[in-house]
């Protein structure tokens, strides 16, 4: 902690004084990523003392330059976090003084990245829903899951005290779990193996590696081979690494204050999950994945990119369980929407005459809408599961194109906020389709309703509200004669 | 909220007669007719297709002229230029005829395209924004569109050629009811 002069007013601290050592060693990285590869062959070609030295120099300089960066950026920033308010300055070149009031909160993560956990180090990134998230770096480890769980029980609307919330029970480097913690969902590395490998691009890479290498021994060039697979080789580690690394040791766990997701062995990334805002999940599975019942379930949150800078296959969606089996699924299911279940949806098949639009894997198109979830499922290569609860559907659309017209079926889609949830059911009957669009719109505005007392009720107990006194949606079991 | 004395609305539409292109039941109005857009849209965008594809015919002709020489090969781009102009003409009607909008108590709707048609149902309780857009042509045509933005991309409900001042009390319509309708993301 390091002892700013006090305003007369605030108590306003600096972040942590290694801050510019992990930034700089982090730029560090980042030079030798970027520059590397290049600069390594070209000193292979000229391989000389001269080069070297340039090579060493340049990068000197950069690393000069960014340590001298990050250290005025340190001086420069101070944050306050008390019982008041949440304000983050930077007085650099750009002056900036964010205030984040307490119920704006979206999120808080601790992110760790390689050089500040080995010094101990850790980031906040505070997400307010929108735009970047606010960063504060780099905080001890220690204080920064202190002030994360400060704000985020301010968030929750507890009214503690900073003091109060120091006492609660921390976490060490390699995992952010309190002993009272619940572990919902936690990936095996065997299961993290194996989905990488047993994934297209991985496969893919290996047949292009062994092809360049039986062609290299046939043709009596082994080394001409070598250097045709190296660069596929290169490809099947960085797509194991990518996955292995970045979801290892991932846990679902639920906390006192909702679900909490962390994984990550270079960096550890411990994001709370913010329930209320999960808009949809798919449960989706790789061709190869199915001898070994391996799923994956990913979820989109509102205004939020989850971890989005290690994380752009899936901007905007955060990973719910990795690489899991199917108990896994349904243990992440239950834990986000209490009552949910994927083995207890009732599945309808859709018009037989659409199969001629889609041949293969017909019969597998299949939809559920209940009074809590609509689901849509499809696919025989890659089966994928979508469930939208009815609370978060934005909007309903119907669509035809003309070859569905000449065969009397319609599209359905439900709406929901950007990424990698998209609810469409194809193949309906016009008035199938014409009649779940519109009653949509009810069982939306009925399960908002509902959520909606459900929340009031919970924050004044007293009295209990009527039940909803007539069900005006169509049972569900409508829905599906033709 | 009011509530919803007769169940989630005509799920099997009745065609309607004042519907001037009634489509499919799929498509048909969920109240008694959709809101069609100014007629004035339709004149902008048949001015728009003269405009545009005859300013491509003079210079497609132009090149014929000068590339080949020959009159007949003028003549033949100029003839199926015009051919192409009259079906693009005769498809802004139609296209026209799609376009409509309707209100309920507590959802907006909105259907359009011709070959591909879509038909979206927005809860007024789902409206972040409600945008009134004018561009210079527009603008030159006394219109406006209206567009709905919630928190789905996807949602795209767009309603373009309003009167510009109906497209003012449509918003204001909207965004009253939005807020008395608002419900939590």
């Amino acid at each position: 902690m390091s002892e700013s002069p006090a305003p007369p007013v605030k108590q306003a601290q600096r972040p942590h004084p290694l801050t510019p050592l992990a930034k700089g060693w982090i730029s560090l990285v980042a030079i030798v990523v970027v520059f590397g590869q290049d600069g390594v062959r070209q000193l292979s070609r000229h391989p000389d003392l001269r080069s070297v030295g340039i090579v060493a120099g340049l990068i000197g300089i950069l690393l000069v330059l960014s340590l001298g960066r990050g250290f005025f950026t340190w001086r420069t920033t101070r944050f306050v976090i008390d019982d008041d308010e949440l304000r983050i300055e930077h007085r650099f070149i750009h002056h900036t003084s964010d205030r984040i009031q307490f119920s704006k909160i979206q999120g808080v993560d601790v992110v760790q990245p390689f050089a500040a956990r080995l010094m101990g180090l850790a980031a906040l990134h505070v997400d307010v829903g929108a735009g970047a998230a606010k960063r504060i770096e780099f905080l001890s480890r220690s204080q920064s899951y202190a002030l994360r769980d400060y704000l985020i029980a301010r968030a929750h609307g507890d009214r503690i005290s900073v003091d109060a919330s120091a006492s609660l029970p921390q976490a060490d480097a390699w995992h952010d779990r309190a002993a009272t913690d619940e572990v919902i969902v936690a990936a095996r590395p065997g299961n993290l193996v194996l989905s990488s490998i047993a994934s297209t691009g991985f496969l893919v890479a290996t047949a292009w590696a062994l092809t360049a290498l039986v062609i290299g021994a046939w043709r009596g060039s082994p080394v001409a081979g070598l250097g045709a697979a190296f660069p596929a080789g290169a490809t099947m580690v960085s797509i194991v690494s990518h996955q292995t690394i970045r979801h290892w040791h991932f846990t679902l766990t639920r906390t006192r204050k909702g679900l909490r997701v962390a994984h990550g062995v270079t960096t550890l990334t411990s994001a709370s999950v913010p329930i209320d805002r999960i808009q949809g999940v798919i449960i989706t599975q790789s061709p190869l994945w199915r001898p070994f019942g391996i799923y994956k379930v990913a979820m989109d949150v509102l205004g939020r990119s989850f971890a989005s800078e290690h994380d752009e296959e899936s901007a905007g969606g955060g990973v719910l369980v990795p690489a899991g089996s199917w108990d896994d699924v349904r243990a992440a299911l239950a834990a986000i929407w209490p009552g949910a279940d994927p083995d207890r949806l009732s599945w309808t098949p859709v018009d037989r005459r659409g199969r001629w639009l889609h041949p293969l894997g017909f019969g597998l198109q299949r939809w559920h809408v209940d009074a809590t979830f609509a689901a849509t499922r499809r696919g025989v290569f890659a089966p994928s599961i979508t469930v939208i609860p009815h609370a978060r559907v934005q909007s309903v659309a119907i669509r035809q194109g003309p070859l569905r017209r000449r065969l009397g079926l319609a599209t359905v889609e439900l709406h929901s906020s950007p990424g990698v949830v998209a609810w469409r059911r194809h193949y309906l009957t016009e008035p199938v389709a014409r009649r779940l669009a519109l009653s949509e719109l009810d069982r939306g505005r009925l399960a908002r309703r509902q959520e909606g007392e459900l929340a009031r009720v919970r924050s004044m107990p007293p009295p209990p509200l009527p039940a909803p006194a007539e069900r005006w949606w169509p049972a569900p079991a409508s829905l599906t004669d033709q | 909220m009011s509530e919803f004395p007769g169940g989630p609305g005509p799920a099997t539409a009745v065609p309607d007669a004042a519907d001037p292109d009634p489509l499919t039941p799929l498509f048909a109005p969920p109240t008694a007719s959709w809101i069609p857009l100014s007629p004035r849209y339709r004149e902008l965008k048949h001015r728009l297709v003269l405009l545009a594809w005859g300013l491509w015919m003079v210079l497609a002709a132009a090149a014929a002229q000068f590339l080949t020489g020959r009159w007949w090969a003028t003549a033949l781009v100029v003839v199926v230029f015009a051919a192409w102009i009259g079906y693009r003409y005769q498809r802004v009607d139609r296209v026209y005829r799609v376009w409509g909008y309707a209100e309920r108590d507590t959802d907006l709707y909105v259907r359009s395209g011709l070959l591909f048609r879509r038909l979206v149902a927005v809860p007024y309780g789902r409206m972040q924004v409600v945008e009134v857009e004018s561009g210079p042509i527009e603008r030159h045509f006394g219109l406006a569109s209206v567009k709905l933005v919630t928190a789905s991309a996807s949602t795209d409900a767009r309603i373009p050629g309003l009167d510009a001042a109906a497209a003012a009390t449509l918003r204001d319509r909207l965004t009253d009811k939005g807020e008395t309708q608002v419900a939590g993301l």
